[in-house]
């Protein structure tokens, strides 16, 4: 039987250069009704110091304390390798549902996600990597899952390597640039998230997934076109987040997220 | 209009046809009155890809849509867009939209005969003479009977010889998911690891998740340069190589600091004037661009940086004047220290450091090539190292 620490591992969910995502059979001693969580073990860690940073970041994160965050049950290190346990969401992400995901879902799922974002802002936590597969579903709210550890793990490491080249479309383009991540990062992504949730496409077009380099210059050097059947409510809330300048977005998460309850009668 | 014989499976949803495009919704279950006119009015009259995508919206904006098909025949192929709880049946072969929140789309050859039907069922029996010319009619599905065979030609598999493919509320995420670990292409294979098979299960360390850091600060609400990675730790220094180093250089009319000899401005595309461009300014060097690795992971290059499979060894490393990048490989192609990026004043120079077995370089306007012992060649956007079984591509931030 396969394990990771004391973690039966069920199946793989997704692997990539920093970490693989498991579905996996809890241990006794966490003490939880549920019979799978999601279990993200991490590449070998480099250096002690970077380790602590990292560890630092997943206590922070437990110690947030909001519906629209997902639990962090368990983090454990194996041979040098940290592992941490989080809910099984079987709704799904808004990047792999498990059933249809309506307009005015969709709207509610991202503006609980932003809540849960605005959570981490104020406990000084930059999430770093929001995207549709970290958008978890439950019923009708969303949650916001995982961190993008991979700029703590690495500095200058901007983009993990998990999923396909486009999943790089969802990372504020100023962080790749080299400033440091902000509130108005995560905004960024979520309205990018909420762009591609709706309208089931990317605002940079067709990213040519053969050819990552072309795909980069995409992202860097051109401006977000918003689709069509975003529709002229969510179109300016979706328009102010991804303004070029940092200061033109919205100022908190929690300001996105109210503003998108703001419109209500979606449906 | 294709010769191709339809017939509807007897139901309750929507069936309908208008030449040679059919639409089925809600299965077996009637869709409502008004969706079922708004539905039968988007697809009147058009007969390619955007109707269908002007259907898609229209259904997105429902808020529990019915599953639907829509099929559009061209001779022997067919396309298919369809979401929800149905299945495609094309000869062999069958497809589920169950999982698909985008809609499956397909193109399918309709040689071997095609059916949508209610997930996990198969297509019936069709009555020799039964056939559906145009129009609208209550039934769970459609048979387009393959030219010149019978209609028992077209039966799929039964449902529970597929019933893996069968949708499973509690289990739907697993086969999107399973597609990556699928395809590790040759080049692709460094890129992932496994995770040893561990059967020791208390050899592990919990780590406590009590606060044992005072809480920090609220991120600043106004857009604050200084929010650090490194600030929320702060008995650990930066290291050395991440200080700051001046270099002379331009400011763009917006303020960014830019390349001397720079045209446009490297962040926001504006034409360096003519009087910026006169004077030189001592600034911090900006991040000078960025490094794409075969797996899609990218790396701002901003300090001198060695990677390997493990690079701590490295002399600079451990002086802290370059910064680690480990290289997952399990081929072992890579050496543990391998390749070196140095940014000397506005330039970043790529190196081999004496690995076994060698880097090459390839750039845009020459072949590919080893680079020699001790060698360092400066890289411009484009430029492509190969290291073992790993590779990269640099793309450089200013515009020259």
């Amino acid at each position: 039987m396969t394990r990771v620490g004391d973690y039966e591992l069920v199946e793989t969910l997704e692997r990539g250069n920093h970490g693989v995502f498991y579905k996996a059979v809890p241990p006794a001693r966490l003490g939880i009704d549920d019979d799978f969580v999601a279990l993200k073990v991490m590449e070998q860690h480099s250096t002690d110091n970077e380790f602590r940073r990292v560890a630092n970041e997943l206590r922070v994160f437990a110690s947030v304390d909001s519906e629209h965050v997902v639990r962090l049950l368990d983090a454990g290190q194996q041979h040098g390798r940290l592992f941490y346990a989080m809910p099984w969401h079987p709704d799904g992400s808004l990047e792999t549902p498990a059933g249809i995901v309506s307009r005015a879902q969709c709207v509610r799922v991202v503006a609980d996600a932003a809540r849960g974002a605005h959570a981490l802002h104020e406990v000084g936590v930059v999430h770093r990597d929001i995207k549709p597969a970290n958008v978890l579903i439950a019923g009708q709210n969303g949650r916001l899952a995982d961190l993008g550890l991979a700029q703590l793990m690495t500095p200058g490491m901007t983009t993990t390597g998990v999923g396909p080249v486009g999943s790089i479309e969802f990372m504020e383009p100023d962080v790749i640039w080299g400033e440091k991540a902000a509130r108005s990062s995560d905004i960024w992504s979520l309205a990018l998230t909420l762009h591609q949730g709706v309208c089931g496409e990317g605002v940079f077009g067709e990213i040519p997934e053969s050819n990552v380099l072309d795909a980069f210059k995409h992202v860097l050097h051109q401006r977000p076109a918003l689709s069509d059947v975003l529709g002229e409510r969510l179109t300016p809330v979706v328009e102010r987040a991804l303004s070029e300048h940092r200061s033109d977005r919205h100022r908190t998460a929690l300001e996105f997220a109210e503003e998108l309850d703001n419109l209500e009668g979606l449906e | 209009m294709t010769d191709q014989r339809i017939a509807a499976v007897p139901g309750n949803g929507l069936v309908y046809r208008d030449g040679d495009i059919v639409l089925v919704a809600g299965g077996d279950e009637a869709p409502n009155n008004a969706l079922a006119e708004r539905l039968i009015a988007a697809m009147s009259g058009v007969g390619d890809a955007a109707g269908v995508r002007a259907l898609a919206r229209l259904l997105l904006d429902e808020p529990e849509p019915p599953p639907v098909a829509v099929v559009a025949i061209d001779g022997r192929t067919a396309s298919i867009f369809a979401f929800g709880d149905l299945d495609i049946v094309v000869g062999e072969q069958r497809l589920s939209a169950a999982r698909s929140v985008l809609g499956l789309n397909e193109q399918v050859d309709t040689t071997e005969g095609l059916a949508v039907v209610a997930a996990g069922t198969s297509p019936p029996e069709i009555l020799s003479w039964a056939s559906l010319g145009s129009g609208a009619v209550s039934g769970a599905g459609v048979v387009v009977v393959a030219h010149g065979t019978s209609v028992a030609d077209v039966v799929a598999p039964a449902a529970d010889d597929v019933e893996a493919d069968a949708p499973d509320p509690d289990d739907a995420i697993e086969p999107e998911e399973e597609v990556p670990t699928e395809e590790p292409a040759a080049e692709h294979v460094s890129g992932e690891f496994e995770i040893p098979v561990l059967d020791e299960p208390d050899d592990f360390e919990v780590i406590s998740l009590e606060p044992d850091v005072a809480q920090r600060e609220p991120l600043p609400v106004d857009d604050a340069p200084d929010v650090s990675i490194d600030s929320d730790d702060e008995s650990a220094p930066g290291p050395a190589y991440a200080d700051p180093v001046d270099v002379l250089g331009v400011m763009s009319p917006r303020g960014h600091f830019n390349h001397p000899e720079a045209r446009y401005c490297s962040r926001s595309g504006v034409k360096m004037g003519a009087s910026h461009t006169k004077v030189l300014v001592n600034g911090a060097r900006p991040p000078l661009g960025v490094v794409t690795f075969d797996d899609g992971a990218t790396y701002t290059v901003q300090w001198n940086t060695v990677l390997g499979r493990d690079p701590f060894m490295d002399d600079a490393v451990r002086a802290q004047t370059a910064a680690p990048l480990v290289i997952v490989d399990d081929s072992q192609s890579v050496s543990r220290r391998h390749v070196l990026l140095e940014l000397v004043d506005w330039d970043v120079l790529v190196s081999d450091l004496g690995s076994q077995n060698g880097t090459s370089i390839k750039t845009v306007d020459a072949p590919e090539r080893l680079l020699g012992t001790g060698e360092r060649v400066v890289m411009r956007s484009g430029t492509a190292i190969r290291f073992g079984n790993r590779s990269f591509v640099y793309n450089e931030h200013h515009v020259r």
